[in-house]
C-alpha cells in the first residue's frame, strides 16, 4: 500500500521521538534511584546511629536487701526510702567486688554505675518486698561513661588526661566484663525516663507526653475552628473585596516561617495575657495559630469538590441553605478535611523553633500532669539533647528522632489511609 | 373530553439578567394545570434558565437577576414575604443528570418528608417512602434494597429515585430539566411513560433538546429561541402545523 | 404487532388508525354486497348507499390526517412505519372502490330509468361473486396482516380477469349479433366496474404484504387483458 505524504513524514520521524521518550524515561528512573540512593543513606545513617541508642548496658550485682537499713520507717513509702541507704547499699556493694581500697580506687568505683541506681532500687524492694533482708542480684545501669566504654567510644589507647575514664575505671569494668556481670539489653530509660542531665538516664516519656498534649490542644482549637471557618467561607460568604482579602491573608499564612507564630504567641499569649510559658496550652495556641491556614485551606478544597449536583438535589427538595451544607455538603467533605488536619497535626508535631520561642526548653524532670502543666515537645527535646556532649546523647537522640519519624510516617499513612478509605463513597 | 383549562403557572412580562447579559426577553406564558408542557428550543435559548425562575433556583446563582411576574396558583412566588423554602417542595424539580443522595435509598426519599416534618412516627414515614417509591415506579426494584446506597442503581433507576425524591414532599408542580439527557433509549420511554402516569396527579414542565420527545409526551410545547418565546400552542398543532416559520425552521431541522 | 409499546399512547394511536380502516372497509364492503346482490332485482332499491360515499370520503380525510399526526409525533419505525405509510394509500384504494360501488348503481339507476331489463345483468353474477370474495378476502388480510392470504388474493385477480374477458366476450357477441340496445352497454360498463374492484383488491392486497415482509409483491402482476 502506498504511503501518503503524511504518513511518510510520521514514519521517519518516528525514530527521533522514541529515541527521546526512551530518555525521559531513563533520566525519570534516573533521578529517582538518586534520591532513593539519599533516602537510604539518610535512614542507614539515622539507623545505625539511633538503633543502639534504644539499648543500654547493664551491671549485675549482688546486693543485701537489709530491710532496717533500707526502709527505716518500715512501711516502704517514699520518704521512708528516701531516708534510706540503698545509695550507701550499692557502694558498699561495687566496693566489695572491686577491692577497691585507695581514696582515687573507691572514687572511681562509685562512679561506675549510674547516679539514679539508688531510686532503682528503691523500685525493686517495692517490687519485690517478699525478697526483703535477702541477698539478691539486681540490675544495674551503667554510667553513661561506662556505657560508652562497651560501645567503643572511649578507647584504651587515648591517653588517660584525654579520656573520661581513667585507667582504674577501665580496670574495673574489664574485671566486670569477665566475671559476667555486664549484660546488654533494651533500655527502659529510653521510653519510660524523663529528662535528665545523666546520659544514660534520659528518656522521652515526659516530651511524648508533652507532645500529647500540646498536640491535643491544638487540634481541639484549631480542627473546630480550621473547620467551621472554610464552611463560612464557602458556602455562606458573600463574595466581596473583604473575602477576597481574607482569602489572600489566609493562603499567604500558611507559607509564614513558624517561628514567626512563635513570636506572635510570645507577644500575646505570655506577654499580654500572662500565660505561664512553657505550658501546651500555650504551644497548643501557637501549634493551632500555625496549622489553622493549613486546616482552612485543605477544607475549603474539600468543600469545593463537593459536586453542585448534590447542592441542586438537596435545594430541590427544599432544603435550606444551612441544611443543604450541613447535611449534604460538610459529611461529603469531611473525609477531606480529615486528611488536611492529620497532615497539618503531623507538621504541627515536628515543630521545633516556635515552641522554643515561647519557652517550652527548660529542663523539666516532672512528667506533666495537664495542659497547664509545665513540658516540653519530642522534637525541642532532641534539639536540646544534641547540645550535650556525652556520646550516649548523641545515641539517644537518633533513637529519639527514630521515634519521632516513626510517629510521622504513622499520621500522614493514615491521612492516606483514610482518605483512600473514605474516597469511595461516591 | 374536554380538557381542564385551568392555569396553575402564570408568567408575565419576565425577563432575567445575568449581570448585563440578558438572558430571557419579556415572557408571558401560562401553565396548564395537571397536564405536560414541554420547553423546546436549540442550546443557550434559555429554556433552562426560564424553567429555573419558576422555583426560584436561579436565586442561588450570583449576579442572576429577575424581573416581571410569576404567579403559581395565585401567589407571586417572588413577593418578599415568600420563603423559598416551601417553595422548593411545592415546585419539585428533576435534574439533567441523575443526582442521587449518596445515602440510602431509603433515606433519598426520606430526607425531605423528614425536614418538612411531613410524618409524625416511623411508620408514616415507611408510608410515604412507600408511596413516593410506587409513584415513581421503582417500589417493585427498591423494596428488598432499601438500605443500599442511591448510588449503587442503574441512571433509569437513579433517575426515577430523583423523581420518588421530589414526590415525596407531595409537590404541585414538577420541573424537569432534559431528565432523559444522560439516559439510554429503554430508560427514557420507561421514565417517558411514567411522565404520563404523573401527570394524573401533578403539574409537569419538561425541558427538552429532544423534538421528539417533546411531541410524544407533552400536551402543549412551547419553543424558545435566544431568549424568546416564539410559539406556544397544542403540541399536536406545533408539529404538524406550526404557525411561525422560526418553529417550523427548528422543527424541521432547518436551524441549529 | 403482538408486543406493545411502552408508550401506550402510541398503541392506542395505531388502534385508533386501524379501527379508521376497518370502518371504512366494513362501509365499502357492505356497500358492494348491497349492490350486487340487489343488481339485477328491479324491486331492489339501492339509490339511497350513495349516501355512504361522502361518509367513505371523509373517513379517508381522517385517516390521512391521523396518518400525519402519528408521524409527526411518534417517528414510527419499521413495522410501525410500515402500517402508518400503507394506511392512506388503502384508504385510497378503498374509496375508489366505494366510487365504483356508486358508478355502478347509477349505472343501473339510468338503466331503470331507461326502462331496461335488468336480467341481462344476470350474467354478471359470476364475477360479482368473485369480486365480493376478493374483497372479503383482503379485508380479512388487512385486519389480521395475513401476507399469504393477501398473496392468494393478489394471484386471485387473475381468475377475475378470465371471467370478465369471458363474459366481455359473451355480450360482445350478442351485441355484435342482434344489434347493441343501451342495455349491454351498460352491462358492459357495470362488468368493467366490477373488474376495476377487483384490481383494487390487488392493489390493497400488495399494501399488506409489503407491511408484512418489508417488500412489495413482484411487478409482474399476473394480468389477464384480452379485450380486443
Amino acid at each position: 500500500m502506498a504511503r501518503t505524504r503524511t504518513e511518510e513524514i510520521v514514519i521517519s520521524g518516528l525514530n527521533l521521538r522514541q529515541k527521546k521518550e526512551r530518555n525521559y524515561k531513563y533520566l525519570g528512573m534516573f533521578a529517582i534511584a538518586i534520591s532513593m540512593a539519599f533516602l537510604l543513606v539518610l535512614l542507614i545513617s539515622i539507623a545505625s546511629k539511633g538503633i543502639p541508642g534504644f539499648f543500654q548496658y547493664y551491671a549485675t550485682l549482688e546486693i543485701e536487701l537489709n530491710k532496717e537499713r533500707l526502709d527505716p520507717r518500715g512501711d516502704l513509702s517514699d520518704q521512708s526510702l528516701f531516708e534510706g541507704e540503698a545509695k550507701q547499699i550499692i557502694n558498699e556493694a561495687i566496693l566489695q567486688f572491686t577491692q577497691a581500697n585507695k581514696r582515687n580506687e573507691k572514687k572511681a568505683a562509685r562512679k561506675l554505675l549510674s547516679n539514679g541506681s539508688d531510686t532503682r532500687l528503691s523500685e525493686y524492694i517495692k517490687n519485690n518486698k517478699d525478697k526483703l533482708n535477702t541477698k539478691q542480684l539486681v540490675r544495674f545501669v551503667l554510667d553513661d561513661d561506662a556505657d560508652s566504654y562497651f560501645r567503643g567510644f572511649i578507647k584504651k589507647d587515648t591517653p588517660e588526661k584525654q579520656r573520661r575514664l581513667n585507667d582504674i575505671q577501665i580496670e574495673y569494668l574489664d574485671k566486670m566484663k569477665n566475671e559476667g556481670l555486664i549484660s546488654y539489653g533494651v533500655s527502659d530509660y529510653l521510653f519510660f525516663g524523663s529528662a535528665s542531665r545523666n546520659a544514660e538516664m534520659a528518656g522521652i516519656k515526659g516530651a511524648a507526653i508533652g507532645s500529647a498534649l500540646t498536640l491535643f490542644v491544638c487540634f481541639i482549637i484549631a480542627f473546630p475552628i480550621g473547620v467551621a471557618t472554610a464552611v463560612y467561607l464557602e458556602e455562606f460568604a458573600p463574595k466581596n473585596k473583604f473575602t477576597e482579602l481574607i482569602e489572600i491573608n489566609i493562603n499567604n499564612l500558611a507559607a509564614v516561617p513558624s517561628v514567626v507564630f512563635g513570636i506572635l504567641g510570645l507577644a500575646i499569649f505570655i506577654k499580654l495575657f500572662g500565660m505561664p510559658r512553657s505550658i501546651p496550652l500555650v504551644g497548643g495556641l501557637v501549634l493551632a495559630l500555625m496549622t489553622l491556614p493549613t486546616i482552612i485551606i485543605s477544607s475549603r478544597a474539600a468543600i469545593k469538590a463537593v459536586p453542585p449536583s448534590i447542592r441542586d438535589g438537596a435545594l430541590g427538595v427544599g432544603a435550606s441553605k444551612m441544611q443543604t451544607t450541613m447535611h449534604h455538603v460538610v459529611p461529603l467533605a469531611i473525609p477531606g478535611m480529615l486528611t488536611g488536619t492529620i497532615i497539618g497535626m503531623a507538621q504541627a508535631l515536628g515543630e521545633t523553633a516556635p515552641l522554643l520561642m515561647i519557652g517550652m526548653v527548660a529542663f523539666i524532670v516532672d512528667i506533666p500532669g495537664g495542659v497547664t502543666d509545665p513540658g516540653t515537645v519530642l522534637p525541642v527535646q532532641i534539639f536540646m539533647w544534641a547540645d550535650f556532649a556525652e556520646r550516649m546523647f548523641v545515641q539517644k537522640t537518633s533513637a529519639a528522632i527514630i521515634v519521632l519519624l516513626i510517629f510521622l510516617m504513622l499520621m500522614n499513612g493514615g491521612a492516606v489511609w483514610l482518605r483512600r478509605k473514605l474516597e469511595r463513597r461516591w | 373530553m374536554e380538557d381542564n383549562i385551568e392555569t396553575i403557572v402564570n408568567c408575565s412580562n419576565v425577563s432575567v439578567f445575568y449581570g448585563d447579559n440578558k438572558a430571557i426577553n419579556n415572557i408571558t406564558i401560562s401553565i396548564d394545570k395537571k397536564s405536560i408542557t414541554a420547553f423546546i428550543g436549540p442550546s443557550g435559548c434559555g429554556k433552562s434558565t426560564f424553567l429555573r425562575t419558576i422555583n426560584r433556583m436561579n436565586d442561588t446563582i450570583d449576579g442572576c437577576r429577575m424581573e416581571g411576574t410569576i404567579l403559581v396558583d395565585g401567589q407571586n412566588i417572588y413577593d418578599p414575604s415568600i420563603d423559598v423554602v416551601p417553595l422548593r417542595a411545592k415546585i419539585g424539580m428533576v435534574f439533567q443528570k441523575p443526582n442521587p443522595f449518596p445515602k440510602t435509598i431509603y433515606e433519598n426519599v426520606a430526607y425531605g418528608p423528614r425536614i418538612h416534618g411531613l410524618a409524625s412516627s416511623k411508620s408514616e414515614l415507611d408510608d410515604i417512602v412507600e408511596k413516593a417509591l410506587k409513584g415513581a415506579g421503582l417500589w417493585n426494584e427498591a423494596k428488598d434494597r432499601l438500605n443500599e446506597s442511591g448510588t449503587g442503581l442503574s441512571g433509569g433507576q437513579q433517575q426515577r429515585l430523583c423523581i420518588a425524591r421530589t414526590i415525596a414532599v407531595e409537590p404541585q408542580i414538577i420541573l424537569m430539566d432534559e431528565p432523559c439527557s444522560a439516559l439510554d433509549p429503554i430508560a427514557t420511554s420507561k421514565i417517558e411513560e411514567l411522565m404520563a402516569d404523573l401527570a394524573n396527579n401533578y403539574t409537569i414542565i419538561i425541558v427538552t433538546h429532544s423534538m421528539q420527545q417533546a411531541a410524544r409526551v407533552s400536551e402543549k410545547t412551547a419553543y424558545f429561541h435566544l431568549g424568546n418565546l416564539i410559539e406556544y400552542g397544542n403540541t399536536k398543532e406545533i408539529f404538524v402545523r406550526p404557525k411561525d416559520p422560526q418553529t417550523e425552521a427548528y422543527i424541521s431541522g432547518k436551524i441549529g | 404487532m403482538t408486543q406493545e409499546h411502552i408508550h401506550t399512547a402510541f398503541d392506542e394511536d395505531l388502534d385508533q388508525l386501524d379501527k379508521l380502516i376497518a370502518t371504512m372497509g366494513n362501509l365499502a364492503l357492505s356497500q358492494f354486497i348491497a349492490v350486487i346482490d340487489g343488481l339485477a332485482d328491479k324491486s331492489v332499491e339501492l339509490e339511497s348507499l350513495i349516501a355512504n360515499d361522502t361518509k367513505i370520503d371523509e373517513l379517508e380525510t381522517e385517516i390521512y390526517n391521523k396518518t400525519v399526526e402519528i408521524i409527526a409525533i411518534r417517528s414510527p419505525q419499521a413495522n410501525d412505519l410500515r402500517r402508518i405509510i400503507t394506511a392512506p394509500k388503502i384508504a385510497s384504494f378503498l374509496e375508489r372502490i366505494g366510487d365504483y360501488s356508486k358508478n355502478i348503481i347509477k349505472r343501473r339507476s339510468m338503466m331503470i330509468v331507461e326502462d331496461s331489463e335488468l336480467t341481462i345483468l344476470k350474467k354478471l353474477d359470476g364475477i360479482s361473486e368473485i369480486a365480493r370474495e376478493l374483497l372479503v378476502d383482503v379485508l380479512d388480510s388487512l385486519s389480521r396482516l395475513d401476507a399469504k392470504k393477501s398473496k392468494m388474493v393478489w394471484e386471485g385477480d387473475i381468475e377475475l380477469d378470465a371471467q370478465h374477458s369471458i363474459v366481455y366476450k359473451k355480450i360482445y357477441k350478442r351485441m355484435v349479433e342482434k344489434g347493441s340496445s343501451a342495455a349491454e352497454i351498460n352491462a358492459l360498463f357495470i362488468a368493467k366496474n366490477i373488474e376495476r374492484i377487483g384490481d383494487y383488491c390487488t392493489s390493497i392486497a400488495e399494501q399488506v404484504y409489503f407491511i408484512v415482509n418489508g417488500e412489495m409483491l413482484d411487478e409482474k402482476r399476473p394480468k389477464l387483458d384480452n379485450i380486443p
